[in-house]
């Protein structure tokens, strides 16, 4: 057959790649959970953010407006935005395994290790356009909502906001790949996504039952304490600094990868 | 050509494919047959390398599968029928394979009219008959144009069209030259597509043989004659070396003569036939009575070595 016949070429690392590349991005684009979770998660980012504006304004003092750290209530839509991207980097790996595509994917691509590696490049850099163009969004209709002269309005300008802005698609993005790596240990769908959600909430609530010096000692690398100070402006009390605690954060997600990467080899499909 | 030495695999306690040697050589179908459960499947995860041998090992066309570069241009498989996303287009689900492998689009058209989706091919998958997804199965075998085929029950849920055209389809596949590995546990199915057979049984290889010789190697041939003097020509036949089996209604099975010197014995002693007949066995009938005795779980003598084609 024409059409295939000059394919047998000497072996190229980069050319494979990006073969697979081609193939994980048009998987992504043809199934509709890509699309509803981008949604659900553009959506509650800019509406939550514009409604903030709409609002906030009225309820809260002047006093207050100056001191609240309007950048990170700006980013408010995160706390539904993070379950949808969670969702979507599960979604990424167990739905194969859910339907038995895995079986046709790894067939056709039996370097396992290589498979994983390109679903994580395309749906980081998915996540990561998706994620950062939406909070600027959100960022940018929450001031667009606020009457003019009010105590929360900020600039991208001003010292930490930008990072805090960037870094919100950032923290989207990471959380999207602890997902991915959970999915790719787990390999169902409900039991990664449960895995991940009990990852971000449980934690927290269970500290909250300590003695206030260890919360102070451990609640800082907690993995959503240490994820969202990259989105806070104001830095608060018993917190680590943006960049430290979002490197926390990426840990989290570079464990489960790794894992993920060592057993997608190991086990049979 | 495909190669297996010694393979097994065990899942836990259970030990699902047995120290199992086998060739399948270009040019024919071969029939991988054996009841359910006795290992088809998992030795085609093996061959595919889904799943890892606990030892010994399987190549195709001499490379282990994982070192295949693009391995949809040297084997086509299908396992289990739904290997796709039903969210997907039959298109796109064929798309996503070809683009991992450096296959054109084009070659995704032509394959789709090979299989009659052209009309189907921008629906979901998930809504597909079993029919339609074994043909979107096949579909994804034949994209690389490969020179060697796996096909896991591929008849299983078409309609009597479907199984006609199946069975062309790798027949002339097999006519190109190609290595065609068909499983199924059904027979009556094999016995019209494949030249060649492997049998096996709670994963051990029990027959490697050609179609021809399995039926007419083993001890398959009987004549059934009924006689009110069956007593009478029981003996006279086993005084003769002939192995006579006597069943209900004065009938008896013999095995070791023909028909003619059946007859022949009655007649020169003045017996009465009221049937002389010769009976093949069936394929079914070899088949069952390999799978059914666990004392014959092991290989048939003179089963054939497979010669490979020279193409």
């Amino acid at each position: 057959m024409t059409v295939i016949a000059a394919l047998r070429a000497p072996y190229s690392p980069v050319a494979h790649l990006a073969d697979v590349l081609r193939s994980e991005l048009w998987k992504l684009r043809t199934v509709r959970s890509t699309y509803w979770s981008l949604l659900a998660a553009v959506v509650s980012n800019v509406a939550l953010a514009a409604l903030l504006g709409i609002l906030l304004p009225s309820y809260i003092s002047a006093r207050e407006q100056a001191t609240i750290d309007s950048t990170r209530v700006s980013l408010g839509g995160l706390h539904l935005s993070q379950v949808a991207f969670g969702v979507l980097g599960v979604l990424v790996i167990t739905s194969e395994y859910g339907t038995g595509m895995i079986r046709a994917t790894l067939a056709a691509v039996p370097q396992r290790r290589l498979m994983l590696a390109a679903k994580t490049i395309v749906f980081a850099v998915t996540a990561l356009i998706v994620g950062i163009a939406s909070c600027l969004a959100a960022y940018l209709a929450f001031q667009a909502f606020l009457p003019a002269g009010d105590g929360m309005r900020t600039s991208l300008s001003d010292p930490g906001v930008l990072r805090a802005v960037t870094g919100a698609g950032l923290y989207l993005t990471v959380l999207g790949l602890l997902g991915l790596g959970l999915g790719a240990i787990i390999r169902s769908s409900a039991g990664a996504v449960a895995t991940l959600l009990g990852l971000l909430f449980v934690p927290s609530l269970l500290a909250a039952l300590l003695p206030q010096s260890w919360q102070d000692s451990i609640g800082p690398y907690l993995p959503m304490n240490a994820g969202e100070t990259i989105i806070t402006v104001h830095h608060q009390a018993h917190t680590l600094q943006p960049w430290p605690g979002f490197g926390v954060f990426c840990l989290y997600a570079a464990a489960a990868l790794t894992a993920g990467f060592i057993l997608i080899s190991h086990r049979d499909a | 050509m495909i190669e297996a030495s010694g393979l097994s695999k065990r899942y836990g306690a259970t030990l699902a494919v047995d120290g199992l040697s086998f060739a399948v050589p270009p040019g024919q179908v071969t029939g991988f047959l054996g009841p359910n459960g006795a290992g088809k499947s998992t030795t085609m995860r093996l061959i595919l390398g889904l799943d890892a041998p606990s030892s010994g090992s399987v190549t195709v066309s001499g490379r282990p599968y994982a070192a295949f570069r693009r391995p949809l241009l040297e084997v086509g498989a299908m396992l289990e029928a739904k290997a796709f996303h039903g969210g997907r287009s039959a298109r796109n689900h064929l798309l996503c394979l070809a683009l991992s492998n450096g296959i054109s689009p084009a070659r995704v058209e032509q394959v789709l009219d090979l299989v009659g989706l052209r009309s189907a091919a921008r629906k979901r998958a998930g809504g597909f008959s079993l029919g339609m997804g074994q043909r979107l199965g096949i579909a994804a075998a034949l994209l690389g144009d490969p020179p060697v085929l796996i096909l896991d029950e591929p008849v299983n849920g078409l309609d009597p069209e479907g199984v006609l055209w199946i069975r062309n389809l790798l027949k002339s596949l097999a006519a190109e030259g190609r290595t065609v590995l068909l499983s199924s546990h059904l027979m009556s199915e094999m016995s019209l597509t494949a030249d060649r057979l492997i049998i096996i049984g709670r994963g051990r290889l029990i027959a490697q043989t050609t179609i021809k010789d399995f039926l007419t190697g083993g001890p398959g041939n009987f004549v059934r004659v009924r006689s009110p003097q069956s007593s009478a020509l029981a003996a006279l036949l086993e005084s003769r070396g002939i192995t006579v089996t006597r069943q209900p209604g004065n009938a008896l099975r013999v095995t070791g003569a023909a028909s003619d010197a059946v007859g022949e014995v009655a007649r020169a002693n003045g017996l009465t036939l009221q049937e002389l007949s010769e009976h093949q066995t069936s394929l079914e009938d070899r088949y069952m009575e390999l799978t059914s005795d666990s004392v014959d779980y092991r290989t048939a003598e003179g089963a054939a070595v497979p010669v490979p084609n020279p193409n």
